[in-house]
């Protein structure tokens, strides 16, 4: 056994560094110069028509035509090599540039429209692949990632019992999972595999019997005190969602990951928060233990990419469940939650924001952090001493 | 109002060595630029003293480079220069090294390109940054990739058609079969050609050309003093150069050299017509067409119908790299860009080693080379004419 799967070629520069983050999170973007509005491709530090150095980078049209293409069949790479014959061409952007790119099935010939998409390889680093003008970000899978299809695999999801749990059991049946493992907490349901995921012991028992044939990891168990840090009347509530948030999702991950590290592919998917990147007040402790389950997958996201295992953060706002059933509209419904999941999963995105709070929001902290922390601050209640 | 350039005048291209060519060495590139030296110095009679200029081409230098080796050689020079053009780098030396000598900054400069082939995989993969970032990730095909792209919109837009490039590479095998150097001399039928294991859709094995280890040099001097030393060299008519000069088109369709035409020949005071050969960069054949658009030889976009009518072998009506080119030579890396350049001074000094072109006593050389991103970014070109005779 070699000591690392067959990957893409992992080098690049800085400057390919926030393709890969666009990719990461399905945009395509690319700098355009605040001087003089031209988009830059291939990546530069400055203009290359002005030299100025204002680039920022901006969503821009995905649409283009295909100048060329071309089968590969010799490659100077040790995983193209094996992945031959590779359809790649040369497609002239509506924005300007021209690009290298790979070729999804029916683009057609030169001269066609075609669309492009940004995404992560099986090494998480950004390629282009051009699609039929009217298709869809998930036919972007030149080289058959095992990494994105769920038709056949085996889906293991815990929380199975909550109202999330069931929508993604329900979405990962639909999308053709060979068999989907439902893990219940304390009330886990008849069907369903009873596990805490806080007792370790437990944990590792389930992954001895099924670890080496999960394919698709979905940690989804979680708790909320939901109350404020200094407001909570039992400080047990902050230390059971660390239990169950952090160091269940720990329990999960170490004990999932060695199967999958020697195959050399899967997927783990985290049910994070959005609030794990800035924190509402009036539910402080549960923010802060998804803020560390949130530091612990970008850890063990790093540590499995060599591995060509892939880690998913599946970040939303409110969803609509019983747990939050307090918190006003708008809310995400749980089906709808359960699609961005599966959807996150076919284009190999890495961070998804779903729905209309976690995408304003997500929005907001790349545009100001600490305004957003501002308006989360206003909007804990009025309190008496 | 752009100014006129100063004419090459009392310059001489001496002395062409062509050494080292194979596809497996035991030696680092040292080796290779060491055996030019002491050729150029075996066969003039100078002193590596004398040698007081030095241009120099190769990408395997690594941890060292152009200044490293003068002390590697114990060669001290007045006039350095480091040329990255690859396989542009022909025309460009010469035109560096024949300036320094007019201006005084030199006597004789050595113009020496090397090259080890590289073996492995990764290859290409840390050439320049948008080659790294924007091209290797992309199948990692390398060249034969980008210049099947190329080669595709050339057909696509021109109707050339793969026999058309079949008979740049059958004719110039031909040249190679009488070249006793060339690497490959074995010439190829068009059904070898067409039959050829696919490389990168439209190319084939046959286009491609086969990485090996190899030098040139040569020396610029000035007449008077290649006359005291009783050495044959031909005088440079005209060289013109340029650097991403076809930016503006999507894919590449033009080397660059294309808008610099009319000033070369009128430099020269001669005109395509007057060509006895060429000695044109082929690494792809379709460079090799837009080459001889660029320069004149026929109307752009007529590439291909130019190659059905003409004879490009030694004894044709044009011949075409009468060494056999990086075909049949092998490309030995930025010591392709100097390939042409020397056999051009053999033809037209007597100083054959293979086929003679009969009565040369003009010939173009025209250098491309350099691929970043999508298209090669230099090109470059020399009139030579004959000068005194072995």
């Amino acid at each position: 056994m070699t000591d690392h799967p067959d990957l893409p070629p992992k080098a690049r520069g800085p400057l390919a560094r926030r393709l890969a983050a666009a990719a990461a999170h399905g945009r395509f973007e690319l700098p355009v110069c605040e001087e003089c509005g031209t988009v830059q491709y291939p990546l530069r530090e400055r203009c290359v028509r002005c030299y100025a150095d204002r680039l920022a980078w901006r969503a821009v049209p995905p649409m283009g035509t295909l100048l060329a293409r071309t089968v590969v069949h010799h490659s100077t790479d040790p995983y193209f090599q094996a992945h031959r014959p590779l359809q790649v061409g040369s497609v002239k952007l509506d924005a300007g540039p021209v690009a290298l790119v790979f070729i999804a099935a029916g683009c057609g010939d030169a001269g066609g429209r075609v669309r492009l998409v940004n995404r992560l390889d099986r090494a998480g680093e950004a390629v282009f692949i051009a699609i039929p003008a009217n298709g869809t970000p998930a036919e972007a899978n030149v080289m058959s990632d095992p990494n994105c299809e769920i038709a056949g695999k085996v889906v293991l999801i815990t929380g199975a019992a909550g109202g999330i749990g069931r929508a993604l059991v329900a979405a990962f049946r639909e999308a053709g999972a060979a068999e989907v493992i439902e893990v219940g907490g304390p009330s886990a349901g008849t069907g369903q595999t009873k596990v805490d995921v806080t007792d370790k012991a437990a944990v590792e028992a389930l992954a001895a019997s099924l670890a080496g044939r999960v394919d698709i990891l979905i940690n989804n168990a979680g708790f909320n005190g939901n109350s404020g840090v200094l407001a909570m009347t039992e400080e047990s509530h902050a230390r059971q969602e660390m239990e169950v948030n952090y160091f269940g999702l720990l329990n999960m991950m170490r004990a999932f990951s060695p199967a999958m590290r020697q195959r050399g592919q899967g997927v783990i998917v985290n049910l994070l928060s959005i609030l794990g990147h800035v924190n509402l007040p009036a539910i402080g402790s549960y923010c802060a233990s998804k803020a560390a389950a949130l530091s612990l997958t970008q850890a063990v996201r790093a540590e499995l990419a060599p591995w060509g295992v892939r880690v998913c953060s599946i970040l939303p706002g409110a969803v609509d469940t019983r747990m939050s059933a307090h918190v006003p509209p708008p809310k995400l419904a749980p089906a709808q939650l359960a699609n961005a999941v599966v959807k996150a999963l076919r284009e190999g995105l890495e961070d998804v924001y779903p729905g209309a709070m976690a995408e304003g929001m997500h929005a907001a902290l790349r545009l100001d952090a600490k305004a957003l922390e501002k308006e989360m601050a206003s909007r804990l209640p009025a309190q008496k001493l | 109002m752009s100014r006129t350039p100063h004419d090459y005048s009392g310059i001489a291209v001496t002395t062409p060595v062509t050494f080292g060519y194979a596809r497996t060495t035991e030696h680092e590139v040292q080796w290779h630029i060491g055996g030019v030296f002491e050729a150029l110095l075996r066969r003039t009679g100078l002193a590596k003293t004398d040698i007081d200029g030095l241009t120099l081409a190769s990408y395997r230098l690594a941890p060292d480079n152009t200044a490293s080796i003068s002390e590697y050689f114990g060669l001290s020079t007045r006039f350095m220069v480091d040329l990255p053009f690859g396989g542009a780098s022909g025309a460009i030396a010469l035109r560096r090294a024949a300036r320094a000598v007019q201006a005084g900054d030199a006597e004789v400069v050595a113009c020496v390109a090397a090259d080890t082939a590289p073996t492995g995989f990764g290859i290409g993969a840390m050439f320049s940054r948008f080659s790294r970032d924007h091209v290797y990730p992309y199948g990692a095909g390398g060249p034969n990739a980008v210049f099947s792209l190329i080669t595709q919109n050339y057909m696509r837009k021109n109707g050339a058609t793969r026999e058309d490039f079949g008979r740049i590479c059958v004719a110039q095998r031909r040249n190679g079969s009488r070249f006793p150097l060339a690497v490959l001399r074995a010439p190829i039928s068009m059904e070898e050609y067409l039959g050829a294991r696919p490389i990168s859709d439209p190319l084939g094995l046959l286009d491609c050309v086969m990485r090996v280890n190899g030098a040139e040099g040569f020396l610029v001097m000035t007449e008077d003093r290649a006359n005291a030393l009783s050495l044959p060299f031909a005088r440079v008519a005209a060289a013109i150069e340029r650097h991403d000069g076809v930016s503006a088109s999507p894919v590449q369709e033009a080397v660059g050299i294309d808008a610099a035409r009319d000033g070369l020949y009128e430099q020269a005071g001669l005109g395509p017509e007057d060509l006895d050969f060429i000695q044109a960069y082929d690494d792809y054949p379709v460079i090799v067409l837009l080459q001889f658009e660029a320069l004149g030889i026929c109307a752009p976009g007529e590439g291909a119908r130019f190659v059905r009518e003409h004879d490009l072998t030694v004894g044709g009506d044009l011949p075409l790299n009468t060494n056999g080119g990086m075909l049949a030579m092998g490309q030995a890396g930025a010591a392709g860009g100097l390939l042409g350049l020397t056999e051009a001074l053999r033809q037209l000094t007597g100083e054959n080693l293979g086929a003679a072109v009969a009565e040369a006593k003009v010939g173009l050389v025209s250098c491309y080379g350099t691929v970043n991103y999508d298209r090669g970014l230099c090109s470059s070109a020399a009139i030579l004419t004959r000068g005194r005779g072995q």
